[in-house]
């Protein structure tokens, strides 16, 4: 991975202002939507949290891979093919910014649950759950890289919603895990977001089978990385 | 291995795309120095020919090697540099932030201020890489090949977007970096472009290499002029055995024939047909002039 041009993929994320607002701001106005409807008491403001959290570090990591695609199609890889940086240094470079976005999404959200508890909020639950949430977007910004690999310009959005609303489901995000139908949860199990909302919501006070979460997401992040390994060293013959 | 590589040797070159053959058996030698024109209308294998020379793409058969290298090995090694007609600029990032980031993954980068003054866009460093006019941002892409100064320049249809002010100044930027010794290969399809900066012209048609020498010798193969006349006092039988059948057509008293000779074609014409009239001499352009070459070749 080349340091220039990972931060200048930062630098540029920074710049796009309509994304960035988008993209961070979606998960936060349904969290202080929900909030007013649900938010009677802390540990229902906390679940909604975090819950959001997963959606945010979903949602901007996962649309990483729209721009992947457009960088794809509009001829700025052919462009960097004329240099001696290697696809998979792109992609690693592609996935660490989708991760950069994450985090500022699932800070933000978060930094608007601090503002509404004030002082009762759990100070350090709340520290934990978010680093939580930054680690579980990894396998999810290479997921996001990966989508932007395949296919056409145009089936890159539709694509990416269909990865994202899929995982959110499965994450617990619009309805919480424990009241998915039995059989839902025990295939959402095998899928990362469920551990990561199941992770993230510890702190606060939930049980969570810790090793099997952590092999889970384990798993899908190594299993995704081979994946990205596959695809674009392929295309560095 | 031989002491000097060949800048470019392709031996046995053949590209399909589907059922389309863009490249079909090229054989070209290009020695450090030159300044080759590879001309052939739209669709005659320019473009792919470049991707193949940059390892942008893998040929079906056939060897390309740069410098004696593979084509991976010369762009890394800072020996290639291109300008592509479709290479995008990034959104939200300076031509001065392009330029540093070819800086940062080349090994031996020139300066960034100097490749682009070199590419006589010093004044543009700040300016947002999708906000340039097309002239501009063909001079980007320039500005980001040369980055890795390198030995051999491929450039496919570089002054496509230009007026003819940049042209000339890119032309003259051209000639500076050649002055050094170093190869450039360049795609056009215009007669006159490859007719004033290259020292050799290989006429490239449905992927094959038709013609290739001096721009004198190439100028004579393509400037095919067509000659138009009515001839009352003629049938298609007498024209045809004055003129061949080659290129000549007739439809009633309209006579219309392609040569590389017009000279003659008329002398011979007014000398057997004193009522031939509405007679006229056309230039024809590089398709039609194409078109006379490859029909040549098959019969």
């Amino acid at each position: 991975m080349n340091a220039t041009y990972t931060v200048l993929e930062i630098r540029r994320l920074l710049r796009d202002r309509a994304a960035l607002v988008l993209t961070a701001g979606l998960p936060t106005g349904l969290f202080v939507l929900y909030n007013a409807m649900w938010g009677d008491d802390t540990g229902a403001t906390t679940e909604l949290m975090v819950m959001m959290g997963v959606f945010a570090g979903l949602a901007a990591t996962i649309s990483a891979g729209g721009r992947v695609s457009l960088e794809r199609h509009s001829g700025w890889t052919r462009q960097l093919r004329l240099s001696p940086l290697r696809p998979l240094s792109y992609a690693l470079t592609k996935s660490t910014v989708a991760l950069v976005l994450g985090m500022l999404a699932v800070t933000l959200v978060f930094a608007v649950g601090l503002a509404m508890q004030g002082g009762g909020a759990d100070l350090p639950a709340m520290g934990e759950s978010l680093a939580l949430l930054w680690l579980g977007s990894i396998p999810f910004a290479l997921a996001g890289v990966l989508l932007g690999q395949v296919g056409s310009a145009g089936s890159a959005q539709p694509r990416g919603m269909v990865v994202l609303l899929g995982s959110a489901f499965l994450g617990g995000v619009f309805v919480p895990i424990d009241q998915l139908p039995s059989g839902m949860e025990a295939v959402a199990q095998w899928y990362p977001s469920y551990w990561i909302d199941a992770l993230a919501q510890a702190p606060f006070g939930e049980s969570v089978d810790v090793l099997r979460a952590v092999l889970t997401l384990a798993a899908w992040t190594l299993g995704l990385a081979a994946l990205v390994r596959w695809r674009y060293g392929r295309a560095e013959r | 291995m031989t002491d000097t590589p060949h800048a470019v040797r392709l031996a046995g070159l053949r590209k399909s795309y589907g059922s389309t053959r863009a490249v079909d058996g090229v054989d070209l030698e290009v020695a450090p120095g030159e300044i080759v024109a590879l001309l052939g209308p739209n669709g005659a294998g320019k473009s792919t020919l470049a991707d193949l020379i940059l390892g942008l793409s893998r040929p079906d058969a056939g060897t390309v090697a740069v410098f004696g290298r593979t084509p991976r090995e010369a762009v890394d090694a800072g020996l290639a540099g291109a300008m592509l007609q479709d290479g995008a600029m990034l959104a939200d990032a300076t031509v001065g932030e392009l330029a540093a980031l070819f800086a940062a993954v080349h090994r031996h980068p020139l300066p960034v201020a100097e490749a682009l003054d070199r590419a006589g866009i010093a004044d543009l460093a700040r300016r947002r890489a999708t906000d340039l006019s097309g002239g501009q941002t063909q001079r980007v892409r320039f500005a980001l090949a040369l980055v890795p100064d390198p030995d051999l320049l491929v450039l496919d249809e570089p002054t496509v977007a230009m007026d003819v002010a940049a042209r000339r100044e890119f032309w003259a930027a051209m000639r500076r970096f050649v002055a050094a010794g170093r190869t450039v290969l360049f795609a056009t399809h215009q007669l006159d472009e490859a007719d004033g900066f290259a020292d050799r012209v290989v006429l490239l048609h449905d992927g094959r290499v038709v013609a290739d020498g001096t721009p004198r010798h190439v100028k004579s193969v393509v400037a095919v002029r067509t000659v138009r006349a009515t001839v009352p006092d003629l049938d298609a039988a007498a024209v045809h055995a004055l003129f061949g059948a080659d290129g000549v057509t007739v439809d009633g008293e309209g006579v219309r024939i392609s040569t590389t000779d017009a000279d003659t074609v008329l002398r011979t014409l007014l000398e057997h047909s004193p009522r031939a009239r509405d007679i006229e001499v056309t230039g024809a352009g590089l398709e039609e002039a194409f078109l006379s070459i490859t029909e040549g070749t098959a019969r």
